[in-house]
């Protein structure tokens, strides 16, 4: 019978010859690899941080842009329209309150004015004179 | 410079005062005893090779936060036998599709290792300790292989000491069983 016991304790696995002479080295060189990949951060690496900024003040951009339209902008346009409608449609009342008379009277009264503004002084110098220049300024 | 200096001296040079040297130390007081004890439990030389490298450089990083309440040899096995199991779970992987198991690829190494150093006796025992569950492969390797107390293995494997004791006394009683066939 076979027990466990029976059998010398010894490691049998063995390593390649040479191996644990250049283990210590081989782990050096990597790990001053890996210091100098951490030392070396790559492009994305470096503006990660500022191309998030970036993206999140974007993102509060249009967000506070579609806000302000939503609450604000239809009332803004709204009472735009509002304004302008309500100055035509005045002015047409005002057009339409105004009677026929009045623009008649109104119109005799500008000609009458004109005729009463000339003093008979000048009236007279105006037909007695040979300067013509000033007919054409008057006219 | 002195290459026998102790876990503390050692330590203490790589918090001030040369650390890469002192690594370096490290490196050659206990590399065979850490490759002897991945290399059972991976039991091909390239695989064992990957992690043991994996291993060192795991130490080198988180050496400063090393309490040195606690032996040095011990906390240096536990990253490497971590670092085995982490191995492990990612080989396993790779053969849920197959016809072969991870287990039956590591007794092919067995059979095919040009560096096995032993009788065909030896060799049928590393078969018998291959053909255990993993759990008792580790706990027999650790307690055999290794002389480790069953509280050390306890903190590594997070398994009470009684439930190692009982896995133990069973990888025993199959490993015999084994040896006794043919």
């Amino acid at each position: 019978m076979k027990r466990l016991n029976d059998i010398p304790k010894k490691d049998p696995f063995k390593a390649p010859d040479g191996y644990f002479e250049t283990l210590p080295d081989k782990v050096r060189d990597r790990i001053q690899a890996e210091k100098q990949a951490d030392a070396k951060p790559g492009f994305f690496a470096v503006f990660k941080p500022y191309l998030y900024f970036a993206g999140f003040f974007i993102a509060l951009a249009f967000l506070f842009k579609v806000g302000l339209n939503t609450f604000t902008g239809d009332y803004h346009d709204q009472q735009i329209i509002a304004n302008q409608t309500e100055t035509v449609e005045s002015e047409y009342f005002e057009y339409d309150m105004i009677s026929e008379e009045t623009i008649y009277a109104a119109i005799l009264a500008e000609n009458t004015d004109e005729e009463t503004e000339i003093p008979e002084e000048t009236m007279i110098a105006y037909l007695t004179q040979d300067d013509y220049s000033s007919i054409l300024y008057y006219e | 410079m002195n290459e026998h200096l102790d876990d503390r001296e050692i330590l203490e040079r790589f918090r001030t005062d040369n650390p890469d040297y002192a690594f370096h130390l490290l490196v050659k007081k206990y590399q065979e005893k850490l490759y002897a004890s991945i290399r059972k439990v991976l039991v091909n030389h390239e695989d064992t090779n990957d992690v043991l490298q994996e291993t060192l450089i795991k130490i080198y990083q988180n050496l400063n936060t090393f309490r040195s309440d606690s032996q040095l040899f011990s906390w240096m096995y536990r990253i490497a036998i971590n670092e085995a199991l982490g191995f492990i779970r990612k080989q396993k992987r790779k053969y849920v599709f197959s016809s072969l198991s991870y287990e039956d690829s590591l007794i092919q190494s067995l059979h095919a290792d040009s560096f096995f150093d032993g009788d065909a006796l030896q060799k049928k025992l590393q078969e018998a300790i291959l053909k255990l569950p993993q759990k008792q492969r580790l706990v027999f390797n650790m307690k055999y292989y290794d002389n480790l107390k069953y509280d050390e293995i306890s903190e590594i494997l997070k398994t009470s000491t009684g439930a190692l004791k009982a896995s133990y006394h069973h990888a025993v009683k199959k490993i015999e069983k084994y040896l006794q066939e043919d």
